[in-house]
């Protein structure tokens, strides 16, 4: 910009809009492109609305070569996020997302998502009875999904600072002031506040136990570095030595392990934050043959095997389990009988009030 | 030259008409999305206040005071860094002018992400100032509010918006007449009263321009802080931004952000008019 | 001219500015040469590892591809409405252009988050499929204000004698413009034009809310910023900084051969 055009930009009023006329306009709009998702009904590519971890290279890869199917991956780092694009014009984008169990129940509702033929899901033989069988995905007696994997969130942290791990105190220690983080996220942070003073059912607190938490996650704050909203971040801050103890996934451990880092992995004594994930159809797709056949992909033992290798992520298929080797299992750290130490996610009661909640302490 | 109201309407309808569909009506649905609710995941269209209650409340006037304060804090560090930089170029170099005005502007056409993300780089406690002060012994541990607090953010702002103020500023003070700066002096006027009482009182104009370049986008923020801030650093950016994008709650943001733009537009009319030049109008 | 004390403290002051400016862009480059996989001081060997791989993904190419579209595209409708607004403005205004060309400007005043959110809603509100087309939309009542003011910026030098002597020689409205006004434009039009290709090339926020499936060059960056921070961001970051600084210099030097031209 030079000289005469910043002359222009000097005082001369703000506007006065006259806002009449021409509503009709915006029906221009309205009428604006149909769904170019139609005119490829054809072909083999699916638009993948999914987790980071589900739509890396490496899986987009594997489903072109096994199946010969195009994914499209577009990412989230919420369930929120999932719902609130899914909302704004996402059913419209998108062939199929991976929820977690708790917002099967309110998709479907909202008209989201679109059930699953079960028989085309022949892969459902190998999967663990609680995760096939759960009502979770079951609304109004249709199927919305069989999880492909499950697993919980808990504490990353660097063990060359801080030893082993085992407890949420960790997140609480003022030796490790201004090197601990935590999730923005309240589904998380709540919960686990809650865990630690003990609360045995989170997502049921009442208005009480909510002021509580508020309190204790107050006064954790001088503790903390940063809430983190994508997992690049904790990844990054980990990986940068930023923060030596985190509210994480499960995801940032292999890349961090592979930067060199000695990256500790645990399910804290008190509980940790449990879920399972599915291929699920967004509605109105009109490629949901090809949505089921890769979600049945996903629960054959190739995908379980695949996936715990390349992210560590536990497959709900025992089958998948039964080819890796027993030293990996237990590296791993996979044992279905842990999943009693898990808290489960759920829709909490007033959900607004927990991210008001969670606002408030942001805000503190 | 009689023109047709055919060509008026040629040459001003279709700019116009743009701005009406992509700009107007949308400030316009977002004004009727104020006043609507969402349940359960759908948009009610029914006449409610309560979105702009709820921003009556502690929390969120908390937030919009700390936003207009980190604001403050960009805008003043901005006038005060980039005043003498425009003064200097206006009125003090003559040969390498232009050269150092395109050194000011060039960082102005690269990403803002890029320019938010290299803080981050610079910050760290494994960033460049950091190891750099402890390679030379300054400091024993890192310092670590240099990144994720408001010191990093401020400073991010600064360095991102600060080229928009210098601009006009720099407009101003070139159109200064010489022979008032004289006269100015003829009249035994020392430096320094000199500049207060005659150069800074011609170049308020480019001050509040310059100022509200800085000011309105600052206010508007929500990358910067979400990737530069700490657990404290929350703005109002970030909110009403989460409300479109991680919540689907379009009514309670709409009403967020038309009081952003209610507190922008009042600070422009403000300095704007205090910005008119005084006495030698 | 008295001797002036003040200079040199001002000279310095100016550099240590620049610097301030620039040193962050130095940073990136530096960090995308960087061997080690984690982006911490000091650097650690020289790699050009991050460029191959950054080449070589596909995703990179299509967002590449992307941003290209939607840059064009924008520049293209906002050129052309921009140009028509300032000279519509200059020569129609009358005592409304102040008037005319506030309004024009005032996107400028409203944070770019602000109309993004606003271009959602209005989505929204009529289930518009969002799109590059969508994102264009955006893009363009984002340059179109910069557009106007370089437009009119030129204009003031404009002697409106021209058109006038076009005119009693029989010439058309239009033909006045093509012949006279347009080509008296052109370096204005060019500068303008690169502006807008700049702005909307690295925009990230009115894209951020009106893209669908669609990822630009920005939001890519912005998603590897958010799903997994690799070196290969800096790289990324460099190569923009060389691309925008490019196009930056050719559209000042555009613009200031247009005003020395005007200047008499």
């Amino acid at each position: 910009m030079s000289r005469e055009t910043m002359n222009l930009l000097l005082p001369s009023g703000m506007s006065r809009r006259g806002l009449m006329r021409l509503m009709a306009a915006s029906g221009l709009l309205a009428a604006a492109p149909a769904s170019l998702r139609q005119a490829f009904a054809q072909d083999k590519s699916l638009n993948y609305f999914t987790w980071s971890s589900w739509g890396a290279p490496e899986f987009v890869a594997d489903a072109k070569k096994k199946l010969g199917i195009d994914l499209k991956p577009t990412f989230y780092s919420s369930s929120d996020e999932m719902m609130a694009k899914l909302r704004g014009g996402g059913t419209r984008l998108y062939d199929m997302i991976v929820p977690v169990q708790n917002y099967i129940e309110p998709a479907a509702k909202a008209g989201l998502i679109e059930p699953l033929n079960p028989a085309a899901l022949t892969n459902k033989k190998d999967i663990f009875q609680q995760f096939a069988e759960s009502p979770q995905w079951r609304v109004d007696g249709k199927l919305y999904g069989i999880p492909f994997v499950w697993g919980a969130n808990a504490i990353a942290y660097n063990r060359k600072e801080t030893g082993e791990v085992d407890s949420l105190d960790a997140l609480f220690d003022p030796k490790y002031k201004g090197r601990i983080a935590l999730r923005d996220e309240p589904e998380d942070t709540l919960a686990i506040a809650a865990l630690k003073l003990g609360i045995k059912a989170p997502y049921g607190m009442g208005e009480k136990e909510l002021q509580e938490v508020k309190k204790l996650l107050i006064s954790q704050k001088p503790l903390v570095r940063a809430y983190w909203k994508n997992v690049a971040d904790v990844q990054n801050m980990l990986a940068s030595g930023e923060v030596v103890v985190a509210w994480s996934f499960l995801a940032v451990i292999a890349p961090l392990r592979r930067a060199g880092v000695d990256a500790g992995w645990v399910w804290p004594k008190e509980g940790a934050i449990g879920w399972n994930e599915s291929i699920t159809p967004v509605k109105g797709t009109s490629k949901l043959k090809l949505v089921e056949e890769y979600a049945n992909f996903t629960l054959s033992p190739e995908y379980g095997e695949f996936m715990a290798r390349n992210t560590r992520y536990a497959p709900a298929s025992k089958a998948a389990i039964a080819r890796l080797e027993p030293e990996l299992v237990k590296d791993l750290g996979i044992d279905i009988n842990n999943v009693s130490r898990l808290v489960f996610k759920d829709i909490p009661k007033d959900k607004s009030r927990w991210n008001e909640i969670w606002n408030e302490v942001k805000a503190a | 030259m009689r023109p047709t109201i055919g060509t008026v309407l040629s040459f001003l309808a279709a700019p116009k008409l743009w701005l009406f569909v992509f700009f107007v009506l949308p400030m316009m649905t977002m004004v009727l999305y104020s006043f609507w609710r969402v349940a359960d995941y759908q948009i009610v269209a029914d006449f409610t206040l309560r979105n702009y209650e709820k921003i009556g409340g502690n929390l969120y006037v908390g937030v919009f005071l700390r936003t207009i304060r980190i604001s403050i804090y960009v805008t003043v560090l901005s006038l005060l860094i980039g005043y003498p930089v425009a003064y200097f170029l206006a009125r003090k170099v003559r040969r390498f002018k232009l050269t150092l005005l395109l050194l000011v502007i060039l960082p102005l056409w690269t990403s803002y992400l890029v320019r938010t993300y290299a803080w981050m780089l610079i910050l760290g406690t494994q960033g460049v100032i950091n190891q750099s002060l402890m390679a030379v012994g300054l400091i024993e541990e890192p310092i670590s509010w240099l990144l994720y607090s408001d010191f990093a953010v401020t400073i991010a702002l600064v360095h991102i918006y600060m080229p928009y103020l210098i601009l006009p500023l720099y407009a101003v003070l070139e159109k200064i007449n010489p022979s008032i700066l004289e006269a100015a002096w003829d009249l035994g006027g020392g430096r320094i009263r000199t500049f207060l009482s005659v150069i800074l009182p011609l170049s308020l104009p480019g001050i509040a321009t310059g100022c509200l370049f800085v000011f309105i986008p600052s206010m508007g923020a929500f990358v910067t802080p979400e990737l530069l801030g700490g657990t404290r650093s929350i703005m109002i950016g970030s909110i009403i931004a989460q409300q479109f994008g991680v919540a689907y709650e379009y009514p309670f943001g709409s009403a967020l952000a038309l009081v952003l733009m209610g507190i922008i537009f009042a600070t422009a009319a403000i300095s704007l008019r205090y910005g008119k030049p005084k006495g030698l109008a | 001219m008295r001797r002036d004390p003040v200079k040199p403290f001002l000279a310095a002051w100016t550099v240590l500015v620049l610097l301030f400016l620039f040193a962050p862009l130095f940073v990136v480059a530096l960090f995308s040469f960087n061997e080690s996989a984690i982006s911490r001081f000091p650097i650690r060997g020289f790699t050009l590892a991050w460029y191959q791989k950054l080449f070589a993904n596909t995703a990179l190419h299509e967002a590449l591809w992307n941003s290209l579209i939607v840059a064009i595209a924008t520049v293209a409708i906002s050129t052309a409405l921009g140009i028509g607004a300032a000279v519509g403005i200059h020569r129609y205004g009358g005592r409304y252009g102040g008037a005319l060309r506030s309004f024009s400007l005032t996107p400028m005043m409203v944070p770019r988050l602000i109309i993004g959110i606003a271009l959602l809603t209005f989505y929204n509100l009529f289930q518009t499929n969002l799109s590059l087309l969508t994102v264009i939309a955006g893009h363009v009542v984002m340059t179109l204000p910069y557009v106007i003011l370089i437009a009119s910026a030129r204009l003031v030098g404009f002697d409106k004698s021209m058109e006038e002597a076009a005119w009693d020689l029989g010439a058309g409205t239009f033909t006045i413009f093509r012949e006279v006004t347009l080509p008296f434009l052109k370096p204005a039009v060019i500068a303008a034009a690169l502006m807008s290709f700049t702005l909307s090339f690295d925009e990230v926020v009115v894209t951020f809310f009106t893209t669908g499936n669609d990822n630009t060059l920005p939001m890519m960056i912005w998603s590897m910023l958010r799903f997994g921070i690799t070196p290969e961001v800096n790289s990324i970051a460099t190569l923009t900084i060389v691309a925008s600084g490019a196009f930056a210099l050719v559209a000042e030097m555009s613009l200031r051969r247009a005003q020395v031209g005007s200047t008499r």
